[in-house]
């Protein structure tokens, strides 16, 4: 019942879903079956009619116990069946507890034993938007203006989540779960080998004014579109030479023909950009797909 | 006492009579009317917030508007409504007849706790409503409402972040509520364990005054951790303590769910006792399972308490312990099942009178079912992992409180304000408000599951045309006006049937009542009873009616 589930997660607790769904369609059709069809056979026909005064019947009493329960017993083995196969999970009896102090080393050493990890990308959830900070390809992020989390296909991404102010929570439905993010805390969520698509999430914690606008868009792209795209942010914020810069300070830099760095790109400047000619052109052509 | 034998009637105007009354049916009364006014009050700001998301990208209300309006509809609805008419109102007026009794234990403290009530409405409204006012008419932000949500989540609600007088105003409005209810629920526990009629024993109390006196052991138990931490973030955001703002992020979240969630069958149980009054009579038969039902209804109580954390499965709560909470929240489901199978075979096999209270019972089985069994989803801590704080809890809660709270109200209304007043309301008019009421209520909330499984967010003001939400949202907002009418019809059928005198006279029984309230005229009167009657059975006044036929109803079957 779930839509548009796209990861391993997601396809998990989709069918956990749809197995408790199955079950809730038969009691639901019992009940209001039952309902309607004594509420029609049963009117009043004579006004001084009188049924029989039955009180109750053990039997049918204990039925509609011990069936319920055992099902809601079994739903309870599958839930925490379907636990310990998402991300992270750990197993049944030590879960991974995928929230921890900032500072907790142990907790932090759980956590990256407990998946094997192929990328890893800093998240902090601000009024009312999301940075992003791709920790290995030092490349600096947001959410505002429609900025999108680009992650390479086929990789298995750990967000490490920290609140700069108030509760915010993670969740982009189409990969499965969601996870509050506090202040003074990491969380930690993973996209386990996501295909390439467009995907949208949101805060998912009431937050403040603008909470209806903390939007989160993801963009799954192939390794080579990533590599470019890496590239090209990484020119936006200060070119090769100043890894690691910030992006509000990129964004202004000005090469010395007196253009940004983007502009750079899309005239083929391979001097004041420092690249290569080809990662030029390669870049030209993504930005042209950008317009 | 010649001397000063002064007509009690001639002493005080009826104004005074009813702000100074101790009578706990007129406390009722004032309990009842207020909590409706709030009801409306509260209804309107949702047909604000549906009006505001019928379409993506609307302005109707400002951003910040809604993000008052929505924590004032569930504050609004919790506080000032459902608790308060269910068990400050049906609770006051019916419990003491039901039991034989001529009025509360202490009924000096339940008018200081109506009254505590009133003013604690006040203080939550007031300032909000100014607000909306000033906002309106271009006054400025005078910051007296509380944009924080219902569950307040701390450090929004603190002062860094939550700045306006509001927010204060709004906690001093709920503990002053929070003490009102305490004291009531005292009240309740008090009366029933010590002025029952004689031979009343435990299996022969009302279902109605049974679970009442539950719901008063879970406020006793429940609402005092909720006043203190309502105290304590008080005090941190005016007097620098720091109870929950250096705290643990998720502290303030287990003290409000403590209360929080005892708090949803605080509101459904008194209702289920309101349905469970009406099927036996106008089934003409006994409750079916009476010992399961009541017994049942204390072991929601008593699971309700083991349960709060489910509403952080995603908060970062150790796993381990989120395991106990799953099997606990899932458990419940159980005695809840046996109630809906005890009701439904209540009627089986019965004479079923077609009225608007039964119909209103049907309706709170039918709708309530629904709420339980998404309830058992929300339960899987994966699918919890995948829908919390979505449309689909929304839809879910929803489907329990007005699916089953507001639906019970409604039919308790129809079955006992005809005792009230002496008049019957409309049962034509009755019907067509039940049926509008009941397809309003699916429409509204029927695509909310739809739209939390498309991945819509509670709480947000506004939303994109690109997310696919715009057809249900759109469903969902005709539906919210179409209960708005419906509600306008019971207004209307008050009005006309019972304030215009229109309605036939009720006589001291017009259902075949089974319960003590029916031994008396309609209205009762000030003293109740003229002699206290004596109880054979749960069905005292089906024994009176059938005394000389053979199927005496304590017998055996």
């Amino acid at each position: 019942m779930l839509v548009n589930t796209v990861t391993a997660d997601a396809i998990a607790i989709n069918s956990l879903y749809n197995i408790a769904l199955f079950f809730a369609v038969i009691v639901f059709f019992i009940v209001q079956g039952l309902l309607l069809f004594s509420a029609y056979k049963y009117k009043r026909k004579k006004a001084d009619e009188l049924p029989a005064q039955n009180h109750g019947n053990m039997k049918l009493e204990l039925f509609w116990t011990i069936v319920p329960a055992l099902i809601v017993i079994m739903l309870f083995f599958l839930s925490a069946n379907t636990l310990s196969q998402l991300s992270g999970a750990g197993t049944q009896a030590s879960p991974i507890h995928n929230v921890h102090k900032i500072g907790d080393d142990n907790a932090k050493r759980r956590i990256e034993d407990a998946k094997r990890t192929d990328m890893i990308i800093e998240i902090s959830g601000r009024q009312w938007f999301w940075q992003y900070k791709y920790i290995k390809d030092g490349v600096n992020h947001s959410s505002q203006n429609d900025g999108e989390l680009v992650i390479p296909e086929g990789k298995v991404v750990r967000l490490d989540m920290n609140s700069k102010d108030v509760l915010h929570a993670w969740w982009v439905p189409s990969f499965g779960g969601m996870l509050y993010v506090n202040p003074g805390e990491m969380s930690y969520l993973w996209i386990d080998k996501p295909p390439r698509g467009s995907y949208i999430g949101q805060c998912n914690a009431y937050c403040g004014l603008q909470h209806a606008q903390m939007i989160s868009r993801i963009k799954v792209v192939s390794q080579a579109e990533y590599d470019t795209w890496v590239k090209l942010k990484k020119a936006e914020q200060g070119g090769v030479a100043t890894e690691g810069g910030n992006a509000e300070r990129g964004a202004q830099l000005y090469v010395d023909g007196g253009y940004t760095y983007a502009e750079a790109i899309a005239k083929g400047d391979t001097k004041n950009t420092g690249l290569q000619a080809q990662e030029v052109a390669d870049l030209s052509a993504y930005l042209d797909t950008l317009k | 006492m010649a001397s000063i034998s002064i007509p009690l009637e001639k002493r005080r105007s009826a104004l005074v009579e009813w702000l100074t009354t101790v009578d706990h049916k007129k406390i009722g009364i004032v309990y009842m009317g207020l909590a409706f006014t709030f009801f409306i009050f509260s209804g309107l700001l949702a047909l604000a917030i549906r009006t505001q998301l019928a379409a993506p990208g609307m302005t109707v209300i400002s951003q910040e508007f809604y993000n008052q309006a929505f924590t004032m509809h569930g504050t609004g609805m919790i506080f000032l409504f459902t608790i308060p008419f269910l068990v400050g109102g049906f609770g006051n007026y019916f419990m003491p007849i039901q039991i034989g009794a001529r009025d509360m234990a202490f009924p000096k403290m339940n008018a200081f706790s109506l009254w505590l009530f009133v003013f604690a409405g006040f203080v939550m409204e007031f300032g909000f409503m100014l607000s909306m006012v000033a906002n309106a008419t271009g006054w400025g932000n005078l910051g007296l409402g509380s944009a924080a949500s219902w569950n307040a989540y701390v450090p929004y609600s603190t002062r860094a972040f939550s700045p306006q007088a509001g927010m204060d105003i709004w906690l001093i409005g709920i503990t002053l509520n929070g003490i009102s209810g305490t004291l009531g629920a005292v009240n309740i526990l008090v009366t029933v364990y010590s002025l029952r009629a004689p031979g009343m024993s435990v299996w022969r109390l009302p279902m109605f005054t049974w679970t009442l006196i539950t719901t008063a052991v879970m406020i006793l138990l429940a609402t005092p951790v909720l006043t203190a931490g309502l105290m304590m973030l008080t005090t941190d955001r005016n007097f620098n303590t720091q109870f929950f703002t250096t705290a643990d992020p998720r502290m303030w979240q287990h003290v409000f769910w403590f209360y929080s969630h005892p708090a949803v069958y605080i509101m459904v149980l008194p209702a289920m006792g309101v349905i469970s009054e009406i099927l036996p009579v106008f089934s003409r038969k006994p409750i079916f399972g009476l010992k399961a039902l009541m017994v049942s209804t204390a072991l929601i109580a008593l699971l309700g308490f083991t349960t709060w954390a489910h509403h952080m499965f995603v908060s970062g709560v150790n796993p381990l312990i989120q395991r106990f909470f799953m099997f606990t929240t899932m458990l419940i489901a159980v005695p809840t099942g046996v109630k809906i199978f005890n009701w439904i075979f209540t009627m089986w096999g019965g004479s079923l009178n077609m009225k608007t209270p039964l119909m209103m019972s049907i309706g709170f089985i039918s709708t309530f079912t629904i709420g339980g069994i998404t309830g058992v989803f929300l339960g899987m801590i994966p699918v919890d992992q995948q829908l919390h704080n979505s449309y689909y809890v929304v839809s879910h809660f929803h489907y329990v409180l007005f699916g089953g709270s507001v639906f019970g109200i409604f039919g308790g209304l129809y079955y006992w304000l005809p005792k009230i007043y002496g008049r019957m309301l409309s049962d034509k008019i009755g019907k067509v408000q039940f049926w509008l009421m009941l397809f309003g209520f699916n429409l509204t909330f029927f695509p909310q599951y739809i739209l939390g499984l498309l991945g819509m967010p509670r709480r947000i003001a506004t939303y994109l045309p690109d997310r696919g939400w715009d057809i249900p949202n759109l469903l969902s907002s005709i539906g919210a006006f179409t209960i708005a009418f419906s509600v306008l019809l019971f207004i209307i059928n008050f009005v006309i049937y019972i304030v215009g005198r229109k309605g036939e006279v009720a006589g001291d029984d017009p259902w075949e009542g089974n319960t003590l309230e029916w031994m008396t005229q309609s209205p009762p009167p000030e003293y109740n009873f003229k002699t206290i009657p004596v109880v054979h059975s749960e069905r005292p006044l089906w024994d009176i009616r059938h005394a000389n036929d053979n199927t005496n109803a304590h017998g055996k079957h």
